[in-house]
């Protein structure tokens, strides 16, 4: 088995005294997409956030490319490859496209990759001088994804990228997705409720329940929607 | 006519110099919505680093030139020992700035004596017809026009002025695109250390300087920053230039004591109808 980008081990993470990530597991390989689905509140957020350093766990550990990160700064984790993509997407509302994009690679040494990142985001070159909050929610989207892409990372996690957004510009993220696992070998962890574009592009599907990961199923059995129904609820 | 131009360089004047004094706090507070009550004592310190040159034989230019560098260092000292533990709890960083404050008012006091000092005010006068204006309150008028314009372009035309505009609207969302928030916030808060001592040091040949020089700015200070609102920029042009009109004409035909008073009034009135300050309108509607 290829070596993982990024391996979760037993997460415990919450808010103040209130545990919500209970005993998660999961790892990622270069190329390699893996989705969890769940409910809301869940904890998918919440996995994502302490993955992100964003959230201290309260055990458990975190490794980035072999590396142990469990007690390394959000920003460090950045900086070794993790890229974070939040639900909601909180593009800087008062900074132009530009310069959310500049902000995504202020922290990376070497040459600028904006050119060629609107060369794969051609709608976001007509937008530049705009101010993040004059975007709607799906070129929000295509923003967040591009700021965090700038940044050159190894592994991805994005959160809900479907979440109020037109199924044409749907279409377009699973495309970008499944362009970037398998040309560059980005490894995605993706929270999804959209079970048809998890179905598309993820290797392997988590199902999320009360903090904790439940099963894991492939994603062609994400059309059977009786045995997903039984999968989320029960 | 050389009347009038007269009063309306004392009324620029007065403007530019709330505007000068309250620069650095407004960007310590707009970025991090930290009120430093100890910023009139950095303005101070930046007065004696000018008072204690010139007493060494240094030239005042010279004074002004360390001013910000060695406030920005206390700024830093003071940052790292204190503020960084105190984020988010406007409160708690009130009450440790006021700690702040004492302390260093008692320590100049200690070190320094009590007494006032002075510097000579440089330039003479210009002749603007029959009458005779400060060519140095012309000079403290350009200066703050020039570190409004030079702050200006940090926050809007450097890698820095993005990534604190970043952090300001979103710490979380900086961090995870790998910079650490903190360290922002440390030079932000140097920066606006910096830019008290330095008006505090353009300040000293207008004013006798005293340990507790400082009491005497930072109500005005507090009041511009809070009239402001979150807007660096806009927000302090616009307060400073509302509060000193207003203070610098109602001066002018009474009392200073009552330009003041007059000052205080028109920012509770602003408060009342502009929780947020007056950029808090523009915002809203922008
Ligand atoms: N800041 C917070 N403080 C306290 N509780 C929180 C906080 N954020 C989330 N929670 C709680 O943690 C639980 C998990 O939230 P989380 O945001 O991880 O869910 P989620 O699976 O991402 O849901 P959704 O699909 O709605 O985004 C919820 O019960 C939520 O109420
Ligand atoms: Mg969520």
């Amino acid at each position: 088995m290829a070596p993982a980008v990024l391996a979760a081990n037993g997460l415990v993470s919450g808010y103040g005294r209130i545990r919500i990530l209970d005993n998660v597991s999961v790892s990622l390989s270069a190329g390699e997409v893996v989705a969890v689905i769940g409910h809301n509140g869940m904890g998918k957020t919440t996995l994502l956030r302490t993955l992100a350093g964003l959230l201290k766990a309260k055990s458990g550990s975190v490794r980035l490319a072999g590396r142990d990160v469990t007690h390394h700064a959000t920003a460090v984790r950045s900086r070794l490859g993790l890229g974070y993509v939040p639900q909601g997407r909180q593009i800087f509302p008062d900074l132009t496209v530009m310069e959310n994009l500049m902000i995504g690679q202020a922290a990376r040494a070497g040459a600028s990759d904006i050119p060629g990142i609107l060369e794969r985001f051609k709608s976001l070159t007509a937008l530049l001088g705009r101010p993040g909050r004059a975007l709607s929610g799906g070129e929000q989207q295509l923003l967040a994804l591009a700021r965090c892409l700038v940044g050159r990372p190894r592994v991805v996690l994005l959160d809900e990228p479907s979440e109020g957004i037109q199924p044409s510009i749907v279409d377009q993220i699973a495309e970008h997705l499944h362009d970037l696992s398998t040309t560059q070998r980005l490894a995605i962890l993706l929270v999804e409720q959209d079970l048809e574009l998890v179905s598309r592009v993820a290797h392997r599907v988590h199902v999320m329940r009360k903090g904790r990961f439940v099963s894991e199923i492939a994603p062609r059995d994400l059309t059977n929607p009786a045995m997903v129904r039984e999968l989320l609820w029960s | 006519m050389e009347y009038l131009i007269v009063t309306l360089i004392g009324v620029v004047f007065a403007i530019a110099s709330l505007v000068l004094l309250a620069l650095g706090l407004a960007i310590i507070y707009g970025m991090m919505g930290v009120i430093n009550l100890a910023q009139g004592e950095f303005i101070m310190l930046g007065a004696y680093t000018v008072v204690l040159s010139s007493a060494h034989g240094l030239q005042l230019w010279v004074g002004m030139a360390m001013a910000p560098v060695v406030v920005g260092v206390v700024g830093l000292v003071v940052e790292r020992c204190i503020i960084r533990f105190l984020y988010g709890r406007l409160l708690d960083t009130m009450l440790a700035t006021w700690g702040l404050s004492l302390g260093l008012i008692a320590a100049v006091t200690l070190i320094l004596g009590p007494s006032t000092e002075g510097v000579a005010t440089p330039f003479g006068h210009v002749a603007i017809g029959g009458y005779a204006v400060s060519a140095y309150n012309l000079f403290v008028i350009a200066a703050t026009g020039f570190l409004v314009a030079l702050t200006w372009g940090v926050f809007n035309r450097t890698r820095f002025g993005l990534i604190a505009r970043g952090a300001m609207q979103n710490a979380d969302m900086v961090a995870a695109l790998g910079i650490h928030p903190p360290t922002i916030y440390m030079m932000t808060f140097a920066l606006g250390s910096a830019l008290a001592g330095l008006a505090g040091a353009i300040m000293a040949p207008l004013t006798g300087v005293v340990p507790s020089l400082g009491l005497a700015f930072v109500a005005k200070v507090f009041i511009t920053v809070t009239v402001g609102g979150a807007a660096i920029f806009s927000g302090t042009l616009g307060a400073g230039t509302l509060l000193g009109a207003i203070e610098s004409a109602v001066s002018f035909i009474s009392t200073p004591i009552y330009g003041q008073v007059a000052m205080l009034g028109c920012a509770l009135v602003v408060l009342r109808f502009a929780p947020q300050g007056i950029s808090g309108l523009w915002r809203r509607s922008g």
